[in-house]
């Protein structure tokens, strides 16, 4: 744990969608705050508004009420481009479904992520074949998605999402679809990230990621953050 | 600039366009060119239908504006002999004349004009000019008589060259030859020019006997096919007008033309013999003023500003195709828009697809934005995989056509003497190329904006 400023806070986040004129709550006055070097696992059961909440602290979407600051800027205030910023420098995500590009090769797909920085074309292949071959995954790199196996893919956006070295990490189910022994694999990358660059990890789960590997952990109840038992 | 292009193969090396890459962030265009032809690959047969529909616009837009092209071409050579040209002369007023007395006669001679021409004539143009033998003689112009008119016209008209050609000077007298009392025409005019005089009276290409006059030539004449015939003249003959001999040089057959005389001299051998008929001797005159206007279109424009230039509004105009020329100017108009029309249906089909490629591709473009491409990047890549197609099909239809274009020969189907300008063609493809890409830029301009237009969560959301 580090006795910087947290990377991420939330303030009293509210977000509810619509349904013609009907209006679904999905998050109701969430705050958290997630230190550098610290991992915080929010469990909670299908449909309560993880993604949805990860969404808005990633800067993908809007909160209806309430503020998000990542390390130490107001999202808020910030323009789609500005956001669009901090995602490629600040944030990686690992999406639930993975969200991969149907049309990219595994090797591609990871490269996606650093052809908005300032490396050479043969760097950002060194660095992408390198977490492909560290995720154990190094034989497939030509392969499109839909060449991969379920978990395979998972490893791939797993690649995509550290590669880029970011300092706040927010993840979807990373361990949902893989054995247990992947699963085991992800986690040490991701604890290695948080433990030799401080980074910060939320991590969202119904079940899957062992909350015990949380440095604290938080259940997600009908839009209603609470401390777990 | 971060890159340098390493490998080799048909990816353009885009260093040179380092200002796109800075306006588009730091991703390269070579990223983007490789992104849009992953796409490219994923969906070959949406890019050959794109690609086709601007191949098949460019190809018949190029074939339409050669066809322009052509039209233009059959204009100037139909219309440019028969339509773009006027002479401009001023009825006489013979009547006064024929009334005067013998004094008001003398006053004319000696420059003065009488009461009553200043009368009938606002502008006097040469009464003191009238023959001697009034009964028989006059200048004329498509057997009207007339007056005279100033040389200074020529150069006031040749100072408009956006409405006249060319102009030039002529004079056509009606001579009476008292020994046998027959008449004939004689006229002068400048055997150099080239634009004003061809059409209006006759060209070293209706000689079909002896040959033509030049600038300079004196005691020389050609002589009307006709006119030779009746009178027994040919190449070398003799005749004898106002006293002056004249050895016939050639024999013409100049067909219909407003200036066609019996003889044909320089003007200023034409002056010379013109004044031992007429009361005070020419300077700085003509009867009859050759105009030959810039384009048909430009008939009615010319000949308003003629009649400014003449001031008297006593102006006569010979057969002007107006009709023929604003039908082709019709013609030439629908073919243009016809091209256009072409180009706006080839645009109009590659947005739809790039809307429909949009439509699929709402959660790629949303990954794209949660991974950190910005708005700029994501446009620059949506337009580059959209101006592809329209590159690619410009590019066939451009070859097809310029390959096609040697092979229809429009004066074979048109039987009309004016074929392809070929030197055209690499232009009129160039700018085929270019339409298509802006037509493909274009279409995917929409599609791009309203790719970024929410925030990525919403396309991650909807698929």
């Amino acid at each position: 744990m580090s006795n910087v400023g947290p990377m991420i806070e939330a303030m009293n986040v509210r977000k509810a969608f619509r349904s013609g004129r009907r209006e679904i709550p999905v998050l109701e006055n969430v705050s958290l705050s997630v230190a550098p070097g610290e991992i915080l696992v929010i469990k909670g059961r299908s449909g309560v508004g993880k993604s949805t909440l990860l969404s808005i602290l990633g800067g993908l979407d809007l909160p209806d009420a309430g503020s998000i600051c990542i390390n130490g800027v107001e999202i808020g205030t910030l323009s789609q481009d500005d956001l669009a910023t901090l995602r490629r420098k600040t944030v990686g995500i690992i999406f639930q479904n993975f969200n991969l590009l149907p049309s990219w090769n595994a090797v591609e797909n990871v490269e996606a992520v650093l052809m908005h920085g300032d490396l050479d074309m043969a760097e950002r292949r060194r660095r992408a074949v390198s977490w492909l071959e560290r995720l154990g995954i190094g034989d497939r790199l030509e392969n499109l998605p839909a060449e991969l196996s379920v978990g395979q893919q998972q490893r791939v956006a797993v690649a995509r999402t550290l590669v880029n070295e970011p300092t706040l990490i927010l993840a979807d189910e990373p361990t949902g679809d893989v054995d247990p022994e992947t699963g085991a694999e992800i986690i040490s990358h991701l604890k290695a990230a948080v433990r030799e660059r401080g980074a910060a990890l939320l991590v969202v789960t119904h079940g899957a990621y062992p909350i015990e590997s949380g440095d604290r952990v938080l259940t997600l109840k009908n839009g209603v953050l609470e401390k777990s038992a | 600039m971060r890159k340098k292009a390493s490998q080799t193969g048909c990816v353009v090396y885009f260093e040179m366009l380092g200002g796109m890459e800075r306006v588009l962030g730091a991703v390269s265009l070579r990223d983007l060119f490789q992104a849009a032809g992953r796409e490219t690959r994923r969906r070959p047969w949406r890019f050959a239908a794109c690609a086709a529909g601007y191949a098949i616009a460019v190809a018949g837009a190029m074939l339409l504006l050669c066809a322009l092209v052509f039209s233009r071409h059959a204009e100037t050579n139909i219309l440019g002999s028969t339509g773009t040209h006027f002479i401009v002369y001023s009825p006489a007023c013979s009547d006064v004349v024929a009334s005067l007395t013998p004094t008001e006669l003398a006053m004319l001679a000696s420059g003065t004009k009488p009461a009553r021409c200043a009368e009938k004539c606002k502008v006097c143009t040469g009464c003191n000019k009238k023959p001697l033998d009034l009964k028989n003689e006059s200048f004329v112009a498509q057997q009207v008589d007339t007056k005279l008119l100033p040389l200074g016209m020529v150069d006031e008209v040749k100072r408009e060259p956006d409405l006249f050609r060319g102009a030039s000077a002529f004079l056509q007298y009606r001579f009476y030859d008292s020994d046998d009392g027959h008449r004939f025409t004689v006229g002068g005019f400048d055997p150099d020019d080239k634009i004003a005089v061809p059409p209006g009276v006759c060209n070293a290409g209706d000689v079909i006997e002896g040959a033509f006059l030049h600038a300079g030539d004196t005691g020389l004449a050609l002589v009307e096919q006709g006119y030779a015939v009746g009178r027994g003249l040919r190449v070398g003959s003799m005749l004898t007008l106002s006293g002056w001999p004249f050895t016939v040089i050639g024999v013409v057959s100049s067909g219909v033309r407003p200036g066609k005389s019996d003889v044909y001299l320089t003007f200023a051998d034409a002056e010379k013999v013109i004044n031992r008929r007429i009361r005070s001797p020419l300077f700085q005159e003509m009867n009859v003023l050759l105009v030959e206007v810039s384009t048909a279109q430009k008939q009615d424009a010319a000949l308003a500003r003629m009649r400014e230039i003449l001031q008297s509004g006593l102006i006569t105009t010979f057969a002007c195709y107006q009709p023929a020329a604003q039908v082709l100017g019709l013609g030439n108009g629908m073919i243009l828009a016809a091209a256009v029309l072409l180009g706006v249906l080839a645009a109009s089909f590659g947005l739809k697809t790039q809307l429909a490629s949009l439509r699929e591709r709402r959660r790629e473009i949303g990954i794209l934005r949660s991974l950190g491409w910005s708005r700029s990047v994501v446009i620059g890549q949506l337009l580059m995989e959209s101006a592809l197609p329209g590159f690619a099909g410009g590019a066939a239809g451009a070859i097809f056509a310029s390959l096609a274009l040697p092979f229809v020969s429009l004066e074979y189907w048109t039987g009309v003497p004016a074929g392809i300008d070929f030197a055209m063609i690499p232009v009129i493809a160039a700018a085929g190329l270019v339409s298509a890409l802006a037509g493909g830029l274009l279409a995917g301009l929409p599609a791009a904006w309203l790719a970024v237009g929410n925030p990525p969560a919403d396309q991650l959301r909807n698929f």
